[in-house]
């Protein structure tokens, strides 16, 4: 007789015992018994358990007539539960499926008065302390949505569980019980696999509880209810939450942990770490143009290297075993046991990227993905093994070439270790390739065909290479990190300190007095604050040498995207500029430079077509003019077409449909192409023809008081030049005066001035006052007009005439004279964040009063349109 | 009892608190700022006009290096305007929410009288005649022998906001 049957029967005398009551009892006994050993063979020990406790219980009680009477509802009640319990028991067991989670009915027990009694107060404790509980949770549970610390939080849910669970034991409550442990663990399982917390699942747990409480509340005997549906949803949970744990292992942050007492080192390490990585980065991007440079390889393995050691020192273990990693690719292509390929190139790259992302998270930003790591670093050993796999190398940074000899064996066809040790005693200058019986444990390194100063350094262990590294770092000029904000401060107040000195200077009572000392201590002190103030100047000031490099490895990827071959050349990167300007000329630079790959530069079929080289030519470079820096780039494409642009513009109505190509100059032309909205791409890709980028630019560069200026042939390719002031801090302006206000007109606004003859000045009905300028005829905008100023010259031809350019348009300021030429210190009006029309600042002047800085753009913009 | 969201009246009576003010004539009252408000007081110096900017910006001066927007309480308050005078000040004072977004402004009134201490006893709500422009006063100082209108300057220099400038202009 299977389980099966045997339930069956205990079916069957579980309705003989509703009909017939005590006489079917000794039916219900045997046939519990009957499951009891079906059970313990099937090792159903909760089932035989369960059945064992029952027999007993309903034999006992059936001895005494009385009392049976008075449990009978009890006995069918319990003889009902272990008939599901037992048939759920015995399904799980068929299927081979675990059926611990299935809630056994409470054991049942003579009811004993004593114990009865005991229990009822004890419940009663419980059921006053379990609402309060539950209510906590249900607290818990919903402000977890907005709580900022929910690990707290869901550990302190978790506790209260864990109480509940053990009190429903007590009072042998199985069923509550299991469910209070299945959320346990559920809370657990998303604790350990960082999972959103399932608030909306949780409540509903609390709910069942909740409703069990407030019936036991009425009534002691009250039953839990069926815990399956809500176990079923716990247990879906956990196996998601295990399935997501799997998965979490991809989703899961490179993390480092620094320990304290390395803290100070770690800002060093940062710091040296991305000059380092910059460093690599340019060595290798040259390296890909110039692949028989083999210092640039050295170079980039002394980077990678010193970053590993550092790193080992602080333990961090992930950046180690990528550098390292990178090291031993480096490492080939240094001993020639690899070719490098364009595509190791790109993994060299993309390990830097990924120690600059690692070294981002050191600070606080999110790091890589271990995933991507895992990834890149496979990728790395393939290619420094060949394609063999190699075993996964230990962080040990003391062994750097070690890890390496594998490779040897694994070597690419061409260089195989056969091969290597037969070539090496012919190339043989090191001693040790001139054994080749040792080769696969030796690193062999020969010479690189170009014998190159750098040559030796590649024939030395990697150590010697790294010493030689930190050499070269000592004779670098020795820096101190210094924050911005100080660093401002100290420009601002030494702009204040010029200000006040020559204020003392003109100070009608010194200049009445007639000392020679004075006068020479005063001179005296105005050198050294001119000085001063160059030096304060000169420490904001950065070269452009980093944002240049970056230009490099973008040229390399967006010529590889677009199909195009470019080369780069760059000059002038030691060219220093505010570091304000610096960091914003980035993204006008990118935007010019994709422009310049993707617009100007054929692709390499059409330049041969063309009868030029296929490959194309960009040039970036920097210099002085004036008393501003010139950021030039120049390529050898096709060059701007005028025709096209304009009738490009008239089709995106930017320009009124009968605009004549022959009456614009070209710079009016070419201006057109900053228009937002502006391309005349055909297609737009993913690196340009949206007609955002020259409109972006436009506005970095005003924004930065600078200008750009465009040059080009059909053919023969365009430069883009950008003209930018040295500093953002101070400008050279030109102080005119218009009644008793003075203005500061930004020099780099101004074309030419000068005193109009009467003759030249027309009223232009409609379009007002306009003045002939060598043929031109351009618009006068009056400063004291456009300003409401009461006082000021009237007549024009009294006053002088200032011509500006804004957007390619000329136009002239009418102020009353020109006061003369200063440097002065841009300031902010202090009207909380707007600038007010017009004005982009202002100045203190040396009598201590203000004088307003035009914003000559936003002027004119407003003359225009008043 | 006061809710948690604030009339701006109620908000005004709520941020009375007894402590020191810089009492000041303007025109024929006497004003009071919370002292803690104030920055510093100086005498009339030359102000640049500021174009573009409602009539009570005068415009803006050097205050040691750094450049203020001064406006003139007269004309703010719509007071006949006057000549400025030896007696004439500029009381800096600084407003905003937190160290960094504070306002530094300069405020041009007739004379600068004291400093008093202003406690609760004295204090009074706005009576309810006033018109909208009401809500620049915090309240009244009941003293013994006069009444000190209390500024709520936060207020008064809000309307610098460029926004609140724009419907000026």
């Amino acid at each position: 007789m299977s389980i099966a049957s045997g339930i069956e029967s205990l079916g069957g005398s579980l309705e003989r015992l509703r009909r017939e009551g005590q006489q079917a009892v000794a039916d219900v006994v045997q046939q519990m018994r009957a499951v009891e050993q079906h059970a313990k063979t099937a090792s159903l020990d909760q089932l035989a358990r369960v059945c064992r406790v029952g027999a007993e219980t309903i034999a006992a009680l059936a001895a005494d007539e009385a009392v049976f009477q008075g449990s009978q509802k009890a006995v069918l009640e319990h003889v009902e539960q272990v008939v599901q319990f037992a048939s759920k028991c015995a399904a799980a067991s068929l299927a081979g499926t675990d059926c611990s989670g299935i809630v056994p009915p409470p054991l049942f027990t003579v009811p004993d008065a004593e114990e009865e009694k005991h229990y009822a107060e004890t419940l009663g404790m419980f059921i006053g302390h379990a609402i309060g509980a539950f209510a906590e949770l249900e607290e818990d549970i919903l402000s977890l949505e907005s709580s900022e610390k929910p690990e707290e939080t869901i550990s302190g849910i978790r506790r209260t569980v864990h109480t509940l669970k053990a009190e429903f034991g007590v009072l042998n409550m199985t069923g509550p019980q299991t469910l209070c442990h299945q959320t346990e663990t559920a809370i657990d399982a998303i604790t350990e696999n960082k999972l959103q917390f399932p608030v909306e699942l949780m409540l509903q747990v609390v709910d069942q509880f909740k409703q069990f409480m407030d019936r036991l509340t009425r009534d002691v005997k009250a039953t839990f209810g069926d815990p399956e549906p809500m176990l079923r949803k716990l247990r879906a949970l956990i196996d998601g939450a295990a399935a997501a744990a799997a998965e979490a292992v991809d989703t899961t942050l490179v993390t480092m942990q620094v320990q304290g007492e390395f803290a100070d080192s770690l800002t060093e390490f940062i710091t040296e770490a991305r000059a380092h990585l910059t460093d690599a980065e340019s060595a290798m991007v040259a390296f890909s143009s110039d692949p028989s440079g083999t210092e640039h390889v050295n170079l980039t393995f002394r980077a990678f290297h010193t970053i590993k050691g550092v790193a080992g020192f602080l333990n961090l273990t992930p950046l180690v075993e990528l550098a390292h990693i990178t090291e031993t690719l480096l490492d080939g292509a240094r001993s020639l046991r690899l070719v490098f390929s364009q595509g190791d190139i790109d993994l060299v790259l993309a390990a830097g990227d990924m120690i600059s992302q690692m070294i981002h998270s050191l600070e606080g930003q999110p790091g890589p993905l271990r995933r991507d790591w895992r990834r890149l670093v496979q990728k790395l050993q393939a290619a420094a093994a060949g394609t063999e796999p190699v075993a996964v190398v230990t962080s040990t940074p003391a062994a750097p070439s070690t890890p390496a000899t594998p490779a040897l064996s694994t070597a690419p066809p061409s260089f195989s270790a056969a091969a290597l040790a037969v070539a090496a005693p012919e190339l043989a200058k090191p001693p040790v390739a001139a054994n080749p019986a040792p080769a696969a444990a030796t690193p062999i390194f020969v010479p690189p065909p170009p014998p190159r100063s750098a040559a030796p350094a590649a024939s030395k262990p990697a150590g010697e290479s790294a010493a030689e590294g930190d050499h070269k770092a000592a004779r670098v000029e020795r820096t101190i990190k210094v924050s911005t904000t100080r660093l401002d401060m100290l420009v601002d107040m030494v702009g204040e300190l010029v200000i006040a000195q020559s204020m003392v200077l003109q100070d009608p009572a010194i200049q009445r007095l007639d000392s020679q000392s004075l006068a020479r201590n005063i001179g005296q002190v105005g050198k050294i604050t001119r000085d001063l103030q160059e030096a304060a100047m000169s420490l904001r000031m950065v070269t452009v040498k980093a944002t240049f490099q970056k230009m490099a490895r973008l040229v390399r990827d967006v010529a590889g995207k677009a199909g195009k071959k470019v080369e780069l050349a760059i000059t002038g990167e030691e060219t220093e500029l505010d570091r304000n300007v610096v960091e914003q000329i980035s993204d006008p630079l990118v935007h010019m430079i994709r422009n310049a790959i993707d617009h100007g530069i054929e692709s390499p079929d059409d330049r041969r077509a063309k009868g030029k080289r296929p490959e194309g030519h960009l040039s970036l470079s920097a210099y002085h003019q004036g008393g501003s820096i010139v950021i030039e780039i120049k390529d050898d494409g096709k060059g701007l077409d005028k025709a096209r642009i304009v009738k490009k513009a008239v089709e995106k109505g930017l320009l009124p449909p009968d605009s004549d190509v022959g009456t614009m100059t070209d710079s009016e032309a070419f201006n057109l192409i900053f228009l937002p909205g502006f391309s005349t791409a055909e297609k737009v890709t993913d690196l340009s023809g949206r007609g955002v980028g020259m409109d972006v630019v436009r506005r970095n560069i005003e924004a930065l008081r600078g200008k750009i200026e465009i040059e080009s042939r059909i053919g023969n390719g365009t430069t883009f030049r950008l003209r930018l002031p040295l500093t953002l801090a101070i400008i050279d302006g030109m102080v005119v005066r218009v009644g008793k206000e003075r203005y500061v007109v930004p020099t780099l606004s101004i074309e030419q001035s000068f005193r109009p003859a009467p003759s030249d000045l027309h009223y232009l009905v409609d379009r007002g006052e306009c003045v002939r300028v060598r043929g031109a005829v351009l618009p006068v905008h009056r400063l004291k007009g456009i300003f409401g100023q009461a006082d000021g010259l009237d007549d024009t031809a009294q006053g002088i005439l200032i011509v500006v350019e804004v957007d390619g348009q000329r136009s002239c300021l009418f102020v009353d004279e020109i006061l003369g030429q200063q440097q002065v210190v841009i300031k902010s009006l202090g009207m909380t964040r707007d600038r007010v029309a017009g004005l982009s600042g202002g100045a203190i002047m040396t009598d201590g009063r203000v004088a307003l800085i035009l914003d000559v753009g936003t002027l004119v913009e407003s003359a225009m349109s008043a | 009892m006061t809710t948690a969201t604030q009339s701006p009246a109620a908000a005004g009576q709520k941020g009375f608190t007894a402590g020191k003010y810089l009492s000041f004539q303007l025109s024929k009252e006497e004003y009071g700022i919370a002292i803690l408000k104030v920055r510093e007081i100086i005498g009339m110096v030359d102000v640049t006009p500021l174009p573009r900017t409602p009539d009570f910006v005068r415009g803006v001066i050097n205050l040691r290096g750094r450049i203020i927007p001064v406006m003139d309480l007269r004309r703010k308050f719509g007071m006949a305007p006057a000549e400025f005078t030896n007696e004439t000040c500029v009381v800096v004072v600084d407003v905003g929410r937190d160290a960094d977004s504070t306002f530094r402004v300069g405020c041009i009134v007739d004379t600068v009288s004291e400093v008093l201490s202003i406690a609760a006893e004295h204090f009074e709500a706005t009576p309810r005649c006033t018109n909208a422009a009401g809500d620049y006063i915090a309240g009244l100082a009941k003293l013994k022998d006069r009444v000190l209108i209390l500024l709520d300057i936060e207020k008064v220099i809000g309307d610098l906001d460029p926004a609140v400038m724009a419907q000026g202009n």
